[in-house]
């Protein structure tokens, strides 16, 4: 689930138009490919978006799931998730880092968005190549009118994808809307009686909006843990 | 120019008033507890051990805060559900990413850490450096899961109390622990390790104690672990905070198999 919801905010970077196909690259499915690469132009350049969100975790140790909810904002391929309950907690991802803020516990961690742990991560920086090496794509049949539906599956470690581990989803299924391909809806499943839905609501451009607003600004005295250096390097201020 | 306040209101509106601060105090009364005034300490501890014994299982969403001496606190939210039978799972994560899932069951215990927790020096990573001891320090807290339904008390079940009871308290004593009940309503406040001169030490409270209405039976959904090490003095707590629990639900036994990846852990 942690590479679940960065890749999520990565890949709302990617929809937020970042992205463009490799050229030269085979891919996998090269019609799904092409098809998603052709809903994603009707966002005509929009790349500042806000919106709210709700996450549902389903556990198989309780009959009711899990509910967080809070508000998203995109601008510019920077993405931040602000969680108002059930406690408040920030996550914003830029550069190919993501930074957690816990402000409860005056914590921020630090951690690398590679290929790996994040295999979406590699299309905020404009590799769709590497996505296609790691994650088969196929259209699904979508039950909500004015809406497309796709999944991505990752492809098994001997054949070079490298993404499936006990941390990444089975599959991940996402929804876009029709006419401007914003984003609807993202399930991670993990094929152990575990899901992650999130759904988004007033998901509309904001123009006005800037990267740098999303910046985090953290009070003094937070500790911060950087696990974007090497194990045996002390952590640095963000 | 009067001041308003709630002489200047006529005498229907002075109603209206005082039923909305009689709605709203309500509101926030929840429902007493049963109270067992005039019994022995024997009668109080037998009448808490046949409650408690009434309690078959506990789950619910759960908050847990792990702080150390410093008192620096990392949170992490998730779910727990536990069967009086030995059956627990613990599961946490932040912002909606798992961090760790802890399955205990008779046959063993199962621990599941993502690889971004054990691989990026996360407050878990020590967890590597206790395989190969006698008891992995996660079975014994999957052990202590199982306290939010049976607390560790059945070495002091024959106990007697104390000669000397603190004022609205009742405490039972055996070799090695000591509980703490309160004297009329009989809620187990704390569980206690007799201290040492040397090694480590623990004790365990139980707050925020509530009537179940379904079933009428009081448990506690908040509990804290204690740890401190006698010789050198290091502290660290564990608390779990569960909200919106379930008492006596039907847990089926899928529940607890234990997540895909999970390693086995020593007991």
């Amino acid at each position: 689930m942690f590479s679940a919801v960065r890749c999520l905010a990565l890949l709302l970077a990617f929809t937020a138009g970042c992205i463009a196909p490799a050229s030269g690259e085979v891919a996998d499915d090269a019609a799904a490919w092409q098809q998603l690469d052709e809903l994603l132009q009707r966002r005509s350049g929009v790349t500042r978006w806000t919106g709210t969100f709700v996450q549902e975790r389903v556990t198989p140790l309780l009959d009711e799931p899990l509910v967080s909810t809070g508000t998203i904002r995109v601008a510019d391929g920077v993405v931040r998730f602000d969680t108002a309950d059930p406690y408040p907690s920030v996550m914003v991802v830029r550069d190919g880092v993501v930074t957690f803020f816990y402000p409860d516990d005056a914590t921020v961690e630090l951690f690398t968005a590679d290929a790996r742990t994040s295999p979406l991560g590699v299309l905020a920086r404009g590799q769709l190549g590497l996505l296609q090496e790691h994650f088969r794509l196929s259209f699904l049949e979508s039950d909500e009118p004015g809406t497309a539906r796709f999944e991505l599956t990752p492809l098994p470690p001997e054949t070079g994808g490298g993404a499936a581990s006990a941390d990444t989803a089975e599959r991940i299924t996402i929804t876009l809307g029709d006419e401007r391909a914003d984003l609807r809806a993202v399930a991670f499943i993990d094929g152990d009686g575990q899901s992650t839905d999130l759904r988004f609501e007033w998901f509309e451009a904001a123009p006005e909006l800037t990267a740098d607003e999303l910046d985090l600004k953290l009070p003094e005295g937070v500790v911060v843990h950087d696990f974007t250096q090497p194990r045996d390097e002390p952590a640095a201020a963000p | 120019m009067r001041p308003i306040g709630f002489r200047c209101l006529t005498p229907s509106l002075r109603s209206v008033v005082f039923a909305l601060f009689a709605a709203v105090w309500l509101a926030g009364c929840s429902t007493p507890l049963p109270r067992h005034p005039g019994l022995s300490p024997q009668q109080a501890w037998a009448t808490y051990l046949e409650r408690q014994h009434r309690i078959e299982s506990l789950r619910g969403r759960v908050e847990l805060t792990l702080t150390d001496a410093d008192g620096k606190r990392r949170t992490l939210d998730g779910a727990v559900a536990v069967r009086a039978d030995g059956h627990a799972r613990l599961q946490l994560g932040r912002l909606g990413r798992d961090a760790l899932d802890l399955t205990r069951r008779p046959d063993g215990v199962w621990l599941w850490v993502s690889p971004q927790v054990s691989e990026q020096r996360s407050a878990l990573e020590n967890l590597d450096d206790a395989r190969g001891r006698e008891r992995h320090p996660m079975a014994a807290f999957a052990d202590a899961l199982v306290w939010l339904v049976r607390p560790p008390i059945d070495e002091i079940a024959n106990a007697t109390a104390t000669p000397r009871q603190p004022k609205g308290r009742l405490v039972f004593r055996s070799a090695e622990r000591e509980a703490t009940l309160k004297r009329e309503t009989l809620l187990l406040t704390e569980v206690r390790a007799i201290d040492s001169a040397e090694g480590p030490g623990w004790s365990v409270s139980f707050e925020d104690h509530r009537l179940d209405p379904a079933t009428g039976l009081v448990f506690s959904p908040e509990m804290r672990l204690d740890l401190r090490d006698n010789a050198t003095d290091d502290r660290f707590a564990v608390t779990l905070r569960m909200s919106r629990p379930e008492l006596n639900a039907a847990i089926p036994d899928t529940a607890f198999g234990p997540r895909r990846g999970a390693e086995p852990v020593s007991r």
